[in-house]
């Protein structure tokens, strides 16, 4: 695989696609995709990121707003000039072709010679291990077997990006575990820029180098897996990253000694306090004492007695007795669940737990770990604070 | 006992309306033309002299007959390439939405609601040397339906944009069944939209293709209004097909038993075409 060009700097600025004047497919999007980034776009469908995939590979026209591509403005560029490889959801392999056909297309158009293609073709089919099905047609394989002959038709030509549309989501769940691994090592081996599309977080932390999460039709943050999962911007990102995702509750602030800052759970079924402390107690004091805000915190970041002691936090939740509604044994980990505020309240814990369904325990919050976001803008107030 | 009889025979009740209009209308009359093709009849119709093979034999060394056969295969040629053409090409134009898509459609589909005598009696003044359209368009002054050189070519032209209706209907539905994303994979893969044709739609449309071409060459074996109406078979038996000459011969001539003779050997060549096609088709059409 040489010869072609694959430098890449993708950039789109203040790009804009509106469907009708009313409703923008996607707003005043600003981002740098720079070469050999993993860059995902994820977020709940309807939300712009296939639209967004779509304007790069040329395929829906940009309303307003540029596109730049090598330093090249591309908003007018045809896709077949663009030198892009596209992964479709549905795979879009072509059904009067052979799966050898199918690999060999862009490649045929491209004039290069029969034995030059015909090497390529073996080399992808060997990396992909579907060298037994290159006489078959795409009617005679199955969803994982499509995927790849999809992926082998796209990384068979050195393109600038390969731009690929939740090309896991027709999988069962073992083998887009199984793939996502795949895809991690192809992008290491290739050396190339991916935008990948999902709607699933668990692709989005797992692939990216950088995940851009959209929420109708705007970028909400753009950043590492990591940093993105530890200090999200808003209760919608808070949220929609993590499984099971973020507990929420409705709290009061009142400021107490020494920068504590409680927060009271209102409508708890019993008065629950938790404790922040340092200079994130001072800050929620400082601005919100006597407010309504709404408290963060991921299910892994609540313990029991026992171990909220080892770390030294149990004196940052009051002990209140909460009763077990439902518990799931994953393998690794329990998953236990509460009911609070008429919501469920998840709690990740070790899998030798032995806390059954209708017994009560009670439950320490790490408070360091916890987000507060305002209760209008749904802001993190502690976002680029610390 | 009683109710074994019933269930034996009920099946064969309910096939007995169908039978009925099947035997009227179709087997008992193939069954008496290749009767009467074996004999000389009457003027009124009726099997007189047992001639055995002898129709066939006069039939094929006929140069008339032999002139119907290589007139019928321009015929059939012209109106099966010429109306696919036309409604592949509408179809093709249509596929894509566009503002006044429902006229455009409407006009390509039309051809399909028109009677052929109806289309022919339009030809007709169209094609006049003195008054009609084309040749005033055109500025020649073309006898365009009395030369023998252009008689057949416009007869067929018209039958072909007569059965262009339909066909463009079989290939709307053969463009709906293509899937969309495969052509936006094409053009980000590269290609034209030339190529795209070629590689994709055509392969796309080749299982509808098929059917339409068997009907399409069984209809213009077929036609018939048109040719009375606006040639009856001349100049010089020069738009004289199978179909308008076994007409002629049954009831101009009065010669029914060689009309018979004629209508079998027309079946018996369609039937060949037929079977060919689905061979052809079993190898060529792939997915």
């Amino acid at each position: 695989m040489k010869g072609e060009k694959s430098m890449s700097e993708i950039a789109l600025r203040n790009v804009c696609k509106q469907f009708d004047p009313e409703h923008y497919g996607v707003k005043d999007f600003n981002l740098d995709i720079h070469d050999k980034e993993f860059v995902i776009f994820v977020g709940p469908s309807g939300c712009g990121k296939s639209t967004t995939l779509r304007i790069i590979a040329g395929l829906e026209e940009i309303t307003d707003g540029e596109l730049w591509i090598d330093g090249q403005l591309s908003n007018y560029l045809e896709p077949k000039d663009r030198g892009m490889s596209m992964v479709f959801q549905n795979y879009a392999l072509y059904p009067n072709m052979t799966v050898y056909g199918n690999m060999a297309y862009a490649l045929k158009i491209r004039k290069y010679p029969k034995e030059e293609i015909d090497r390529k073709v073996h080399e992808v089919a060997k990396i992909l291990e579907i060298e037994q099905l290159l006489d078959r047609r795409p009617a005679a394989l199955s969803g994982g077997q499509k995927q790849r002959v999809a992926i082998g038709s796209a990384i068979i030509r050195k393109p600038k990006a390969f731009l690929m549309d939740e090309p896991l989501s027709n999988l069962d769940a073992k083998l887009r575990a199984q793939m996502r691994v795949e895809l991690v090592k192809l992008h290491k081996k290739l050396d190339t820029t991916i935008i990948y599309v999902t709607h699933d977080q668990t692709e989005a932390m797992t692939l990216g180098t950088k995940i851009v999460v959209m929420k109708d039709g705007l970028i909400q943050q753009v950043g590492a897996p990591q940093i993105i999962y530890d200090h999200p911007v808003n209760r919608f990102v808070a949220g929609f990253l993590g499984s099971p995702s973020m507990n929420f509750f409705g709290c009061t602030v009142k400021a107490e000694e020494n920068n504590r800052t409680a927060l009271i759970l209102d409508e708890a079924p019993n008065v629950k306090k938790v404790y922040l402390n340092g200079t994130r107690g001072k800050l929620i004091a400082d601005k919100y004492n006597g407010r309504h805000v709404i408290l963060g915190i991921r299910p892994e970041d609540i313990y029991e007695y026992e171990e909220a002691l080892e770390m030294g936090i149990e004196k940052d939740s009051e002990h209140v007795e909460e009763l077990v509604v439902n518990r799931e044994m994953l393998g690794a980990e329990v998953i236990l669940y509460f009911d609070e505020q008429g919501k469920t309240l998840a709690v990740r814990l070790k899998p030798e737990n032995q806390t059954m369904v209708g017994e009560k325990v009670s439950l320490y919050f790490d408070m360091d770990k916890a987000q507060v976001f305002d209760v209008d803008t749904e802001q993190n107030i502690f976002y680029g604070e610390e | 006992m009683e109710n074994n009889v019933k269930r034996k025979i009920a099946p064969y009740l309910y096939l007995v309306p169908c039978m009925l209009i099947f035997g009227i209308f179709l087997f008992y009359p193939f069954i008496k033309t290749i009767y009467l093709s074996l004999y000389k009849t009457n003027k009124m119709g009726q099997a007189k002299l047992y001639v055995g093979l002898e129709n066939y034999k006069d039939l094929l060394q006929s140069a008339s007959f032999i002139n119907s056969l290589k007139v019928t295969l321009i015929f059939v040629v012209i109106v099966v390439l010429g109306g696919m053409l036309l409604g592949l090409i509408a179809a093709v134009l249509c596929n894509k939405a566009f503002p006044g898509i429902r006229f455009f459609s409407t006009s390509y589909a039309l051809p399909m609601a028109i009677a052929s005598s109806s289309a022919a009696m339009i030809f007709q003044i169209m094609l006049h040397p003195a008054v009609g359209i084309v040749n005033k368009l055109l500025g020649l002054d073309i006898n365009w339906l009395n030369d023998p050189n252009t008689a057949l070519i416009c007869v067929a032209v018209l039958t072909a944009w007569l059965n262009s209706g339909i066909n463009f209907l079989y290939f709307s539905a053969g463009l709906g069944n293509i899937d969309e994303t495969i052509y936006e994979r094409a053009s980000v893969d590269g290609a034209t939209g030339v190529q795209q044709f070629f590689s994709l739609t055509l392969p796309g449309l080749s299982p509808i293709m098929f059917y339409t071409l068997v009907v399409n060459i069984i209809q213009a074996f077929q036609s018939f209004g048109q040719i009375k109406i606006l040639t009856e078979g001349g100049p010089n038996e020069s738009t004289n097909v199978i179909v308008y000459s076994i007409y002629r011969d049954a009831f101009f001539n009065y010669r029914f038993g060689s009309a018979a003779a004629q209508s079998v050997i027309l079946f018996v060549i369609i039937m060949i075409i037929t079977l060919i096609m689905f061979r052809i088709e079993k190898k060529g059409v792939n997915y």
